[in-house]
């Protein structure tokens, strides 16, 4: 079937405009002067002679007036000629569609304009309408990858035309990534066994470069790919944030931090004073301005001080576009004051490479300053234990007996306690003094290893298995640190474990002791380093790995990072949330979208994949859960909308214009033709005026 | 003293010294301007003519009769006032034009015939000449014989001041007079000769064989001479209002102004070829003019033989 269609068909309208020159001809007609006058009989006999050349010419202008006001609204509604192909007609024919339903397809050109998936729908229905016949058979497919399974979908060929057609109206874009390789390989599965017909599958997408439009052949049936590229009429202008980093800003304050906005414009057009919105918690927290040259990226660094302890879910945005789903990203972070320590030092010394916690002291004060650390001597004034987060006792002998019953409450509390070992402690007195906060009870010390002629001098022995698996191993394990580097010569022994004592060791020595112990007491730990902090006992101050390992562990013990970045999905993207407890979890999903529940699976809690970006939150018991929100983001792949030339589409099927969509040089466009049209009506128009 | 309609005081003071004289012969009842056909008493010596019964005795030339012995009669010169018609057309054609906006700047076709009638009356009365009227159209006419008493300008006056109505009616008109006016005369016929050509030409052919000495005064308005109209326009006649024409004006102007041309040659010419002084006049012109020119036209070709 031949048609002919519009890509403007609201200038159609403009047809009406051929009332116009009827209307004044017909007024002018009625408005005629009246005039009495002498000389009728040269008039009637001139008129005699002319009557049929005046009526024609009249005729002719108003009908070359009228042409030409048609000719110009069905120029500027772009008419061009849609030509039908496939094969014998006679024979029925089975088509599979394909509708792009991704991100991408939410371009509009205007605020108020329909969508490309809009126009692309309209196109497909439009075609079923008119090529697909009774005998015909349809299916209906998705564009965008599929990750569940989709209600409205067609899988099977039906020859009901309206059903599916009601199915299309339900449809609506996603946020998802398309993939029409996918769908084209599912549509040929579907065509497979289908003999005796003309089979096609007919894709509706607006080809952009990310769009995977080479796909395997599964067989050698004959199967017609065509694909109808809905394009905006003038070259797409999209940005799109593609990432927000967020990281302590230590230099320009202890509370401060970074937001790395990270922006691309996948446009020709350059901007200038593109406004950018830092947005926490639903309240706008800073605003800049970047310029965004043509298809290039640009950075935009906000720094914002949180000093208080707190979950902050919010988004950097910037002004709407045509494709405006990638103009917010969004993200998560959790900040905690930073933490204050108390180090109790047992053995101070006036040589500060000799004092007990020199080391220790220094690798708690880097340049970021990430700990406030405050030092005493066991035997001074101790300030009370509740204004800290971390209390480390080193080489502890005796503490004055009031402040030493402060602690297991404040352990109980959620404070955290480090205790290492040295040549003052006494076991016994050390047994009583903590004996609800040891992990286990001190046995006495220990050379590491004796010569074997029992000469006594010490040789020392590697430290070794680690629990790689703990959070203050984890990370360093994982960054290749070998903890089994460093030795000791000398060690405090521990009791075997008893059946009430909770004590788990983290790290033995090779040889098969406890290094370093843990005991959870209330919502607090326990340490128990089973050596010395500085060089006495062992060489592990010296070692590279223990400066950020002993950050690790008073991170650890001070209940968490200082700051806690969320966890960012891609839209569909599925996982598994670990979070405590094993109630049903209920997540609170960003407007418009259906709330889902969460059973515990032995993995964590399955999360099924976001059908739109946001921060997702959760709640247990009508109560929302203190933990961060998934914050889930577009692919920036999807805004990528530069379209792919003919020439690429052509290596994977036919290319078909649609109406409304964009042309390439292929297309039989008839507007050159009625402009070329118009040229002549003006012309005959002079000629009539001038020569009749 | 009573105001005689049509007649204009101004072109009165400005009317020229010089006498309306007929081309041609024209016979009258009293001696005056005009050449007579007929030999009168006048001093000038002309010819002998042999006597026959009937001729005056006086005549008689004796010393001729001395000479020859035969009866010779001499024969003068005649001198006789002028018979004048004014033949007016006062057909609805006359009454053109009718918008009140254009009567402001000129006159009727009409208007301004009667006022040339007048003008002409009244020279001609001031040299004593009889002048007669005939105002026609095809339903009424109003004749008055001619006469050369002077008060006799208001009866003509009044006789033609009646508007316009009705279609022309010329032949039938020229042929009545033709009729009825056995003696020559001096003929002013003022129209705008809105009807058959070829009648016309007949019957004007007829009155100068007759002996009549013709002025035709062709009367147009500019609007039917320069056809200035631009729109669509319902042209609506003048002498049978339902004759009507709608068209676009512009467009058949070129047509119009064609066959006009054709008609205004045509008139001339049949005056032309049959001796007849010709006037076409623009109702535009001022009348003074027009009467000068009739009067010095006239003066120079009676000098010219």
């Amino acid at each position: 079937m031949n048609a002919i269609s519009f890509l403007q068909p609201v200038f159609l309208y403009g047809l009406l405009a051929i009332s116009i020159p009827i209307l004044i001809h017909l007024i002018s007609r009625r408005r005629a002067v009246r005039w009495p006058f002498a000389a009728m009989e040269f008039l009637l006999r001139s008129h005699r002679r002319v009557a049929r050349r005046l009526r024609l010419k009249q005729f002719l202008l108003l009908l070359l007036r009228c042409l030409l006001i048609a000719g110009l609204a069905l120029a500027f509604a772009k008419p061009f000629f849609q030509r039908a192909q496939g094969s014998s007609p006679a024979q029925p024919a089975a088509y599979v569609f394909v509708l792009d339903d991704s991100m991408s397809m939410r371009y509009r050109e205007a605020p108020n304009a329909p969508t490309l998936f809009d126009r692309a729908r309209s196109s497909m229905q439009r075609w079923i309408r008119r090529n697909a016949r009774g005998e015909d058979r349809l299916a209906l497919l998705r564009g965008a990858a599929v990750t569940q399974p989709q209600r409205n979908e067609q899988t099977e060929l039906t020859f009901d035309k309206n059903t599916l057609l009601n199915k299309l109206d339900a449809w609506r874009a996603t946020y998802e990534n398309s993939d029409l390789a996918a769908a084209i390989l599912r549509a040929q599965t579907i065509l497979q066994k289908q003999r005796g017909v003309r089979a096609q599958i007919l894709v509706f997408s607006d080809f952009t470069q990310h769009s995977q439009i080479t796909y395997p052949r599964l067989t050698d049936q004959d199967i017609l790919v065509r694909f109808f590229p809905i394009r905006p009429t003038r070259p797409a202008e999209n940005r799109a944030i593609l990432s927000v980093q967020v990281s302590p800003a230590p230099d320009i304050g202890q509370d401060a931090y970074q937001f790395d906005v990270l922006l691309r414009n996948f446009s020709a057009k350059p901007y200038n004073d593109l406004p950018v919105t830092l947005v926490l918690n639903e309240m706008p927290r800073a605003r800049g301005f970047v310029r965004l040259p043509p298809w290039g990226t640009a950075q935009k660094r906000f720094v914002v001080q949180l000093p208080q302890t707190g979950n902050y879910a919010g988004y950097a945005q910037i002004a709407p576009d045509g494709l405006d789903a990638d103009d917010r990203y969004y993200f998560s972070l959790r900040t905690r004051k930073r933490p204050s320590i108390l180090l109790v030092n047992g053995d101070p010394r006036p040589i500060s490479y000799l004092d007990e916690i020199f080391y220790l002291t220094n690798a708690l004060r880097d340049d970021q300053l990430p700990f406030r650390v405050e030092i005493k001597q066991a035997t001074a004034d101790l300030p009370p234990a509740n204004k800290f987060d971390v209390i480390a006792l080193s080489n502890i002998e005796q503490l004055p007996t009031a402040w030493q019953e402060q602690l297991p409450a404040y352990v109980a509390r959620g404070g955290g306690l480090f205790l290492s070992m040295g040549n003052q402690v006494r076991p016994e007195a050390f047994n009583v003094a903590f004996a609800d906060l040891l992990p286990r009870q001190l046995r006495g010390v220990a050379f590491a290893a004796q010569r074997p002629d029992g000469t006594g001098v010490a040789l020392s022995r590697f430290f070794g298995e680690v629990q790689v698996n703990h959070p203050i191993f984890q990370r360093m394990y994982r960054d290749g640190i070998l903890f089994q580097s460093a030795r000791a010569t000398k060690l405090m022994l521990v009791e075997t474990r008893r059946a009430q004592e909770s004590g788990e060791i983290l790290w033995r020595f090779s040889h098969g002791p406890p290094a370093l112990l843990e005991r959870k007491v209330g919502q607090g730990r326990v340490l128990l380093l089973t050596t010395t902090i500085d060089r006495d006992w062992t060489d592990l101050p010296i070692r590279p790995f223990f400066q950020p390992w002993i950050q690790h562990v008073f991170t650890y013990l001070a209940g968490g990072a200082r700051f806690h970045r969320g966890r960012t999905l891609r839209i569909a993207q599925k996982t598994h949330i670990q979070l405590p407890g094993q109630d049903t979890l209920r997540v609170l999903p960003p407007k418009g979208v259906p709330s889902v529940l969460l059973r515990p699976e032995e993995r964590g809690f399955p999360f099924p994949g976001a059908p739109q970006p946001g921060n997702y939150h959760f709640e247990r018991q009508g109560k929302q859960i203190d933990s961060l929100p998934l914050s889930v983001n577009i692919d920036p792949a999807e805004s990528d909308i530069r379209p792919l030339s003919d020439q690429e589409i052509q290596k994977s099927g036919q290319l078909t214009q649609t109406s409304r969509a964009g042309f390439s040089s292929q297309s039989e466009r008839l507007w050159p033709f009625l402009l070329f049209a118009l040229l002549l009506f003006f012309f005959l128009e002079a000629v009539a005026l001038r020569f009749l | 003293m009573r105001r005689i309609p049509f007649l204009d005081p101004q072109v009165l003071t400005k009317l020229p010294p010089i006498a309306l004289k007929a081309l041609r012969d024209v016979e009258g009842a009293l001696a005056g301007l005009h050449q007579s056909p007929h030999h009168g008493q006048s001093i000038e010596f002309t010819e002998h003519k042999e006597y026959s019964p009937g001729d005056e005795i006086r005549h008689i030339d004796w010393k001729l009769f001395a000479k020859s012995d035969r009866y010779y009669v001499k024969q003068f010169e005649d001198e006789t006032n002028l018979r004048g018609y004014i033949l007016l057309d006062a057909s609805a054609s006359m009454n053109y034009p009718q918008h009140p906006k254009d009567r402001e700047q000129r006159p009727t076709k009409y208007h301004y015939a009667a006022s040339l009638a007048i003008a002409l009356a009244y020279l001609l009365l001031r040299q004593r000449d009889a002048i007669g009227l005939l105002a026609f159209n095809s339903k009424q006419q109003h004749y008055l014989p001619p006469k050369s008493q002077p008060s006799y300008l208001l009866p003509l006056a009044q006789a033609i001041d009646h508007p316009p109505q009705e279609s022309t009616a010329l032949p039938e008109n020229l042929r009545r007079l033709a009729e009825t006016t056995r003696r020559r005369s001096l003929l002013f016929l003022i129209s705008d000769f809105f009807s058959d050509p070829d009648q016309l030409e007949g019957l004007l052919k007829q009155l100068v064989h007759r002996g009549h000495d013709i002025v035709l005064f062709h009367l147009l308005d500019p609007d039917e001479v320069d056809f200035p109209f631009r729109d669509q326009t319902l042209f609506e006649d003048l002498e049978s209002p339902t004759t009507r024409l709608q068209i676009d004006a512009q467009a058949i102007r070129p047509y119009y102004l064609q066959e006009l041309q054709q008609f205004l040659d045509r008139i001339e010419h049949i005056a032309k070829r049959s001796g007849i002084t010709y006037h076409r006049i623009r109702t535009d012109t001022p009348m003074i003019q027009v009467i000068r020119n009739v009067i010095l036209r006239r003066a120079r070709a009676r000098k010219r033989p």
